[in-house]
């Protein structure tokens, strides 16, 4: 386990402090409800605010009380993410308010939730003449004396107890009643009126804690002032006196503050970010495909890695044992190197700029019109390598580098992965699940954007080529079916083949690797795709490395002198087991110069 | 404790540590476990405690997946704690903090004791 997170602020981060101070892993929690915040230093909540990794508030006013009972020091790592509600609320299409003049009180039926105000409103009400239903949804310790409470009222005909339901039951209730009512003196910020607000029911809430950042009197509901039952008697009176069409109107505002403040996908992508800097994963761990992983967000290579690497590239160059190792590898041959990017927010941009100047200098740069000569066996053979500048995944802030590409006279391959664009990380995986697909987010932030069509479009005006990477991003060394193929490499090179006018020519394996690409994956793309890249160094040579085509995934946290040391050769090498394997499995490029320029 | 699944998957291995997990009031952690998912991520669930009540078929599915940590036998606990003493110094250090957190809590010491029981069944 990397990371944990505890929910509420009681035991369970208590818990999690201990295992943290055991030697376990770094953690979090969400604290909930307003009784964390009465007994704060019984609670520890300073203690277990200043180890977490970070600590989240339900609310802009949760928020303001952790950050109450911690110090200052603490306060950025203090975050709101509120609750959110799925599918089943914010998916469907809304139901019309109904006429019957029907409230609804959802809630455990305990003191603090208030339903003894609730009751003498009811009362209040029936003394001005009105006729209507209140279903009191919930179970709890105070059922008897609540339903004692509104016998001695004479309120009973009036009042239903409807016990605990369902998810689909508390849905019907709500749907088939005016609007909700939550007369609650202690709250954290309930669920139930986020569930209230998607179905298009306002909202009679007590002005308290976290309440007034949803319910907005007058657009969304009505606040009243908390063991009010004279205003809860007024609110209520107006919501049932209210034309439904009115009451609609507020119910689809409050429909549209959830999707916006309490989608859970969106909040759970924000608090995935969150994770994602709590886990500081140890970079020498993992595949150098892999390290590309979010290379949107933050440097992957601590610095004590960073500088063995400056140091191996050092003392590699100053050895000769880059040229040594070009002649091993590839009999002195000049071929074509190809960088892979992934994500280019500004810092890597900056790297991708010098990188590509320090080339230039030196050695002639590519077009993707190259690629088709090499692999069709017409790759001319001249005394020096070329640069192909490629970029992975389709990522918004690869319109950047492919702006400053072009006027820098640069043509680029980018492989997109067509199902993101135009959708954020968390709608792209919604979309394949959808199809009943597990989509492999190629960043873990949810928030993240692919390119637009329009971007790629303009992309394609500015002479770059836009490519095929797998359709859902999925492991193409975990899928044999004909349909799983069809669906990842297949659907992904007609959609692009339908985007840029033109059939498509290449396909990037993902991940890369040669244990990313099954048998069945390998025939399946040779069948469909002349040029398929692979993601590891080395240099393409007509017949000395495999037919498919070798790149050099440059990570944002290496140094300098080793992104420049591999994009020589001088590290080659190192990965010169997968070059074998793959040349043993697909074979080697074509040689044959009789076309050549 | 009861078994549960072996993590599988790419992304981060998370681990949510709940009071009573599932339980029906508690359906946002459902909703936010699943998101998290969703997005290729793991997540082992642990309660501290049994007994949420669940009406929701989803709620029992996650029952199944949840690992308690109050149902640990006491060879289990033992073992916990054997372990955990591997390392004396973090745990000198976890010890005293369980006592100063206790000092100062409405529970008392034991019941800060009884977090450290949990905290080195929830390491192993």
């Amino acid at each position: 386990m990397e990371h944990l997170h505890a929910h509420f602020g009681s035991n369970p981060p208590a818990v999690a402090m201990l295992c943290r101070a055991l030697g376990g892993p770094s953690y979090s929690f969400t604290a909930h409800g307003i009784e964390t915040f009465d007994a704060p230093e019984f609670q520890a909540l300073d203690e277990k605010i200043s180890r977490a990794a970070f600590t989240v508030g339900v609310s802009q006013f949760g928020r303001g009380q952790l950050c109450r009972w911690s110090d200052p020091a603490h306060w950025a790592r203090i975050h709101v993410i509120r609750c959110g509600v799925d599918e089943q609320f914010l998916g469907r299409s809304p139901e019309p308010v109904p006429r019957a003049r029907r409230l609804v009180c959802v809630a455990r039926l305990a003191p603090e939730k208030g339903h003894v105000p609730l009751l003498h409103a009811v009362h209040r009400l029936r003394e001005t003449g009105r006729t209507f239903e209140l279903v009191v949804v919930g179970d709890g310790p105070m059922r008897a004396e609540l339903e004692a409470l509104a016998r001695q009222l004479g309120i009973d005909g009036l009042v239903r107890f409807a016990g605990w339901q369902d998810n689909a039951g508390v849905v019907r209730e709500i749907l088939s009643s005016r609007a909700v009512v939550l007369p609650s003196f202690s709250e954290g910020l309930p669920v139930v009126l986020m569930e209230a607000l998607a179905l298009v029911r306002p909202c009679i809430a007590t002005q308290i804690t976290g309440i007034p950042e949803l319910v907005e009197p007058g657009v969304t509901g009505w606040l009243v002032p908390a063991s009010s039952d004279e205003a809860l008697a007024a609110s209520m009176a107006e919501a049932l006196d209210a034309d439904p069409a009115e009451l609609e109107r507020m119910g689809r505002a409050g429909a549209e503050r959830v999707a916006a403040l309490h989608d859970a996908r969106v909040e759970a992508a924000r608090l995935v970010d969150l994770f994602a800097g709590a886990v500081r994963p140890d970079p020498t761990a993992r595949r150098p495909d892999e390290l590309r992983g979010s290379s949107d967000e933050r440097p992957q290579v601590g610095p004590a890695s960073g500088a063995m690497r400056w140091a191996a590239a050092r003392i590699l160059r100053a050895s000769g044992q880059v040229e040594r190792n070009r002649t091993a590898l590839y009999g002195g041959a000049a071929g074509l190197r190809i960088a892979v990017f992934h994500g280019t927010p500004p810092a890597t941009l900056e790297e991708l700029r010098r990188t590509v100047e320090w080339w230039r200098e030196r050695w002639p740069i590519a077009a993707p019109a190259d690629v088709d000569e090499l692999v069709a066996g017409r790759w001319g053979n001249g005394d020096a390598d070329r640069l192909l500048v490629t970029f992975d995944d389709g990522l918004a802030s690869n319109y950047d580098a492919a702006v400053w590409l072009a006027r820098a006279g640069v043509q680029a391959v980018f492989f997109v992965v067509p199902t993101l664009l135009d959708r954020t990380i968390a709608q792209f995986v919604r979309y394949h699940q959808e199809r009943g697909v597990v989509a492999v987010p190629p960043v873990p932030h949810g928030d993240v954007r692919g390119l637009s069509m329009t971007q790629v479009r303009e992309m394609l005006s500015m002479g770059h080529r836009i490519a095929a990477h797998n359709n859902a991003h999925r492991d193409l060394g975990q899928l044999n079916e004909p349909r799983d193929l069809q669906y990842e490499i297949g659907e992904a090179m007609e959609r692009v083949a339908e985007l840029t006018g033109a059939p498509c020519r290449d396909f990037a394996i993902g991940f890369g690797q040669p244990e990313n690409i099954s048998a069945d994956a390998v025939d399946f793309v040779k069948q469909t795709c002349p040029n398929v890249y692979m993601c590891y160094r080395g240099l393409n040579v007509p017949g000395r490395t495999p037919r498919f085509l070798l790149r050099h995934a440059h990570d944002p946290g290496h140094p300098t002198a080793f992104t420049r040391l591999c994009l020589e050769g001088g590290a080659d090498h190192w990965l010169l087991d997968r070059i074998r394997n793959m040349e043993g499995r697909v074979g080697l490029l074509p040689v044959g110069c009789e076309f050549a320029a | 404790m009861r078994t549960i699944d072996e993590p599988r998957g790419s992304g981060m291995q998370l681990g949510y540590l709940v009071n009573i997990y599932p339980s029906r009031s508690h359906s946002f952690i459902r909703r936010e476990i699943a998101a998290v998912e969703a997005l290729g991520h793991t997540i082992r669930r642990y309660s501290i405690r049994d007994g949420g009540d669940v009406l929701d078929a989803a709620d029992v599915a996650e029952r199944d997946r949840t690992a308690v940590l109050l149902d640990a036998g006491a060879l289990r606990i033992a073992l916990a704690f054997v372990t955990a003493m591997g390392r004396p110094g973090a745990f000198l250090g976890a010890l005293r903090l369980a006592v100063r957190i206790g000092r100062r809590s409405s529970h008392g010491v034991l019941r800060s004791l009884a977090y450290l029981v949990e905290a080195c069944v929830l390491l192993r």
